[in-house]
């Protein structure tokens, strides 16, 4: 079967953008709207059905078009939904930082499968509202919103009752990341496995041979252990579509869940439960067995020696991020000053008059560097002079359909045209490459994923800058995968590329105009 | 069919790449899992988890242009999976052994 591609093109100069929640200081919630009719694990989207109409905070945006295909993965979905929500142009972080994610959200009732669509303004606190509204051509049913679970922010913090610290965050620097991503904070001490979540515990009747993940940061008033349960009557392994693969459960006191969520993909986020516990799981063959890990989260019990309150200069916190980019240790917070959140540039201030008390929770909404067009055909290096470089392009692959997973992904020159001095040894023409990504991160900062305004001189060498994962400064024409350039793939926001970056510099004695060359990636996909 | 993969399930029904896709196959009911390219046949049997892949590739922004490279068939053992490769041009057959928690 054919897995259906496309090409996403970015300005060099796109950057990602960090946000409190629309001058939110980073406290409260933010409002949801969840689908809670099963649309399935691949989603048909037409002329008649690509209308998404939308209301966020009570400003009713225009109709978003939908991307229209068959059998399109949902996770592809949930990005477009997102991009487009930034893309309205509203200059309005409530729609700038609002997030459609495929995930399987936690739901009062019984809901088999569970993997739903969800939009989350952008806004933190009372002020925040989602609503998908009915109307012509709308996409409520292939989206599963014909039935919905929608509630509004609040300014509480998630995972306690009331706020110790009577103040807010600010943020500093750029957000380095190519997808969307949300950081949770959280004022406590200690380390992520003594203090926070544990180290799973495996089940002795468990014979799953891969590799279990946890992730996020757990926030709550009273410890949980997490039982989880898997089951096997429908499948084996994950990557097998929606009916034909593993599901989840898992026991936690107040904190249960009796239904199932279906693990559908590997290497993919899972929530367990209400208060930030994450899952991940390598491609392995499970068993029906409970328990299958039990995993032990603790409450932030303090955030400074063993005091439940201290001051900011004293005080610690902890992040965790809904991609999994989690604090191991606990950073102490500096009075007047930024101090580190994330891997990926950012760092944030605590200002207020009192005291920060364990459990205070806030949150960092990061919107990704924007696409600049979609589907393209063609790169254009314009008119280049002889011995100079090109202006770099940006560019990223996906799989849109027809696959649940995807890895291996090779990136090689198929044809260099009709220039004459490629790898001649005379004043030769360079094909020059460079990537860096979700999956292959950089070295500075270390969760590097996207680095603005690149230039020739960036990619000139084999050597990378500590911004980039790889760079070629000269592709050489290969016809085989393993001849060609590897290429990170990540499956949280579809299955992606990382972005790469291309140009050319033309050799000195090159002559002629409009030659056409030929590029060729590489993916296993099942 | 002269390429691709086809499935016996327990109750006795054949299943072929050209009549559905992989996702809808009741994976908890094969009982074999065979590949096919001109002729030759590769089976596998008694196995716990099966898996079909394909490396495809294509030319950026050319939708024409994409092509099967090789075809996939496999089965699970643990976190490893074992590949059975065959090249689309060549039909040459190779195997792999792919421990997933080294990705």
């Amino acid at each position: 079967m054919a897995a259906i591609t496309r090409w996403v093109a970015y300005d060099i100069t796109a950057s990602g953008i960090a946000d409190d929640g629309r001058g939110a200081g980073g406290v409260g919630t933010r409002a949801y709207s969840i689908g809670t009719a099963d649309p399935g694990d691949t989603i048909d989207i037409g002329p008649t059905t690509n209308r998404l109409h939308l209301t966020i905070d009570g400003d009713a945006g225009p109709y978003i078009t939908l991307y229209s295909g068959s059998n399109l993965d949902p996770r592809f979905v949930a990005r477009d939904i997102t991009e487009k929500m930034h893309n309205l142009g509203k200059a309005d972080a409530r729609w700038d930082q609002a997030i459609c994610t495929w995930e399987n959200i936690t739901i009062g009732g019984s809901y088999t499968k569970r993997n739903r669509f969800v939009i989350r303004s952008g806004t933190l606190g009372s002020s925040s509202s989602v609503t998908v509204a009915s109307g012509t051509n709308d996409a409520l049913d292939v989206l599963g919103f014909s039935t919905k679970v929608e509630a509004g922010g609040v300014n509480t913090p998630d995972g306690k009752a009331s706020y110790g610290f009577n103040g807010t965050i600010s943020i500093s620097g750029t957000y380095y990341g190519f997808f969307d991503e949300v950081y949770k904070i959280v004022a406590c001490n200690g380390d992520q496995a003594a203090n926070n979540i544990d180290t799973p515990s495996k089940g002795g009747s468990n014979t799953y041979a891969g590799t279990l993940t946890t992730g996020g940061i757990y926030n709550n008033n009273t410890d949980i252990s997490y039982v989880i349960e898997i089951d096997v009557t429908n499948g084996t392994t994950m990557g097998a579509g929606t009916g034909n693969v593993p599901r989840m459960r898992w026991t936690g006191g107040a904190d249960d869940q009796t239904d199932w969520t279906e693990l559908l993909y590997p290497d993919y986020w899972y929530k367990v439960g209400s208060y930030g516990l994450m899952v991940k799981f390598t491609d392995a063959v499970f068993n029906s067995v409970t328990p299958a890990w039990t995993i032990q989260c603790y409450q932030p019990d303090y955030v400074e020696g063993t005091n439940a309150t201290a001051p900011v200069g004293t005080a610690q916190y902890m992040w965790g991020s809904d991609r999994g980019d989690d604090s191991a240790t606990a950073v102490t917070t500096v009075s007047g000053g930024y101090t580190a959140l994330g891997t990926r540039g950012l760092s944030i201030k605590f200002t207020g008059t009192n005291n920060l008390a364990a459990g205070d929770c806030y949150y960092v909404i990061c919107s990704a560097p924007k696409p600049s067009s979609y589907n393209i055909t063609a790169l254009n290096y314009g008119n280049v002079t002889v011995s100079t470089e090109s202006a770099l392009k940006a560019i990223m692959f996906e799989v849109e359909s027809g696959a649940a997973q995807v890895s291996t992904v090779k990136f090689g020159l198929q044809s260099h045209g009709t220039f004459d001095h490629h790898n001649t040894g005379n004043s030769d023409t360079y094909f020059r490459f460079g990537t860096v990504g979700p999956a292959n991160n950089g070295t500075t900062p270390a969760g590097i994923e996207w680095y603005p305004n690149l230039t020739a001189a960036d990619i000139d060498n084999d050597i990378p800058p500590v911004y980039l994962y790889a760079t070629e400064d000269n592709l050489s024409v290969v016809a085989t995968a393993d001849d060609s350039e590897t290429i990170g793939n990540y499956p949280l926001k579809g299955m992606t590329s990382d972005p790469m970056w291309l140009n050319i510099r033309l050799g000195a004695s090159e002559t002629g105009a409009n030659s056409t060359i030929n590029y060729r990636l590489y993916f296993d996909y099942n | 069919m002269k390429r691709g993969w086809e499935v016996e399930l327990s109750n006795g029904v054949i299943l072929r790449e050209s009549d559905l896709d992989w996702k809808k196959v009741p994976k908890n009911q094969i009982v074999r899992l065979s590949l096919f390219y001109d002729g030759r046949q590769w089976d596998l049997s008694g196995k716990e988890a099966y898996f079909v892949k394909y490396r495809a590739s294509v030319v950026p922004g050319i939708a024409d242009s994409f092509r099967i490279e090789r075809r996939t068939i496999g089965f699970y053992e643990g976190a490893n999976k074992i590949c059975y490769h065959v090249d689309e041009f060549t039909g040459k057959f190779s195997m792999e052994v792919i421990n997933t928690n080294d990705r």
